[in-house]
C-alpha cells in the first residue's frame, strides 16, 4: 500500500485513535495500579468498555471518550491537519533524512536540518536546529 | 532452490525496518494486499493492520489482540502475528526490524500458520552457509 493511500485509509486512522487510548488507559492503569475491575469501578464505566478500549477496539460515542479522557484527567484534544500538508511534510520529511544521513559525515560545522520524525508515543516532532551534534533541539510543530 | 529476497516496505515509518519476503520474485504479501483491494473487502482492516506494523516499528505497545509473539518454545528466530477482526499477518524478525512472510484470513489461519511455518523454515536454511 503506499503510503498516500494508507493516510487517506479510514482504517489506518480509527485504529491509531484506537491505539493512542488503549496508550492512555494502560498508562492510566499501570500508574494507578489497577486492575480491570477497578479501573471501571474508578473511572465509572463498564467493565466491558475497559475489555474494548484495552483490546484496541474501542469504537463508542464521543460523548463516552470524552467521559473517560475526563476520568482519566485528560483533555481529549482533537487536532485536524491538512492530510495532502501532512503527505508533503513526511515526503519531505524523509528525503532530507536520506540528505542527512548522506551528507552527516561530511560536515564538519554545526548546521540545520528540517525534518519530521515519529516518537514512540507517536507525537510528532520537527528537529528544527542543530546547535551541535549532541544536543539537538526538539520544537513541536503543532501536530 | 527457490530464490528469496527481501523488499523494504517503505509505507512504513519507524525505527524498525520492516521488509517484505519474496521467493521466486513472488512476493505473497503483495499478492494477498492485491487480492483485498480487489475483492474490496477488508481493506480497511489491512489499513489498520499497517497502522500496529508502524506502531511495532517504534517499539510502542500494543494490546495482543493486535500484535503478538507466537514463537514455538525452542525455536531461535521470533514469529509474530498481526491481527484484525477478519485478517493476520505472519512475520519473523529479521536484522534490525521484522521481515513480513505472509498475510491470511482468520478462517485459513490453521492452514496459513503451517504455510508461514514452512516458509520461515525454507528460508533460514537458505541463509546458511
Amino acid at each position: 500500500m503506499k503510503r498516500e493511500e494508507l493516510l487517506k485509509n479510514k482504517g489506518y486512522w480509527m485504529a491509531k485513535i484506537q491505539i493512542d487510548l488503549f496508550n492512555e488507559l494502560s498508562d492510566y492503569m499501570k500508574n494507578h495500579g489497577l486492575n480491570r475491575t477497578q479501573l471501571a469501578k474508578k473511572l465509572g464505566v463498564s467493565k466491558g468498555y475497559i475489555s474494548q478500549v484495552l483490546n484496541g477496539d474501542a469504537n463508542h460515542k464521543l460523548s463516552t471518550l470524552i467521559d473517560l479522557s475526563l476520568a482519566m484527567d485528560k483533555a481529549p484534544i482533537l487536532n485536524f491537519t491538512d492530510i495532502d500538508q501532512l503527505i508533503e511534510e513526511e515526503r519531505i520529511g524523509a528525503k532530507k533524512i536520506t540528505w542527512t544521513l548522506e551528507n552527516f559525515s561530511k560536515q564538519k560545522e554545526p548546521f540545520h536540518i528540517y525534518t519530521t520524525q515519529t516518537d514512540p508515543s507517536d507525537k510528532k516532532f520537527k528537529l528544527e536546529k542543530r546547535v551541535n551534534f549532541d544536543q539537538p533541539q526538539l520544537v513541536h510543530n503543532g501536530y | 532452490m527457490p530464490k528469496f529476497a527481501l523488499k523494504e516496505m517503505n509505507e512504513i515509518n519507524g525505527e524498525q525496518d520492516f521488509k517484505k519476503l519474496s521467493i521466486d520474485d513472488n512476493c505473497q504479501f503483495d499478492d494477498f494486499e492485491k487480492e483485498i483491494k480487489d475483492t474490496k473487502r477488508y481493506y480497511s482492516e489491512l489499513a489498520g493492520i499497517y497502522l500496529y506494523m508502524e506502531r511495532a516499528a517504534n517499539n510502542a505497545s500494543l494490546p495482543d489482540t493486535k500484535f503478538k509473539d507466537i514463537t514455538p518454545d525452542g525455536e531461535k528466530v521470533k514469529e509474530y502475528e498481526f491481527k484484525s477482526k477478519h485478517l493476520r499477518v505472519y512475520a519473523i524478525k529479521g536484522d534490525g526490524g521484522k521481515i513480513i512472510i505472509l498475510g491470511g484470513y482468520k478462517n485459513k489461519q490453521k492452514r496459513e500458520l503451517k504455510k508461514f511455518r514452512g516458509i520461515k523454515k525454507r528460508y533460514l536454511e537458505s541463509k546458511e552457509p
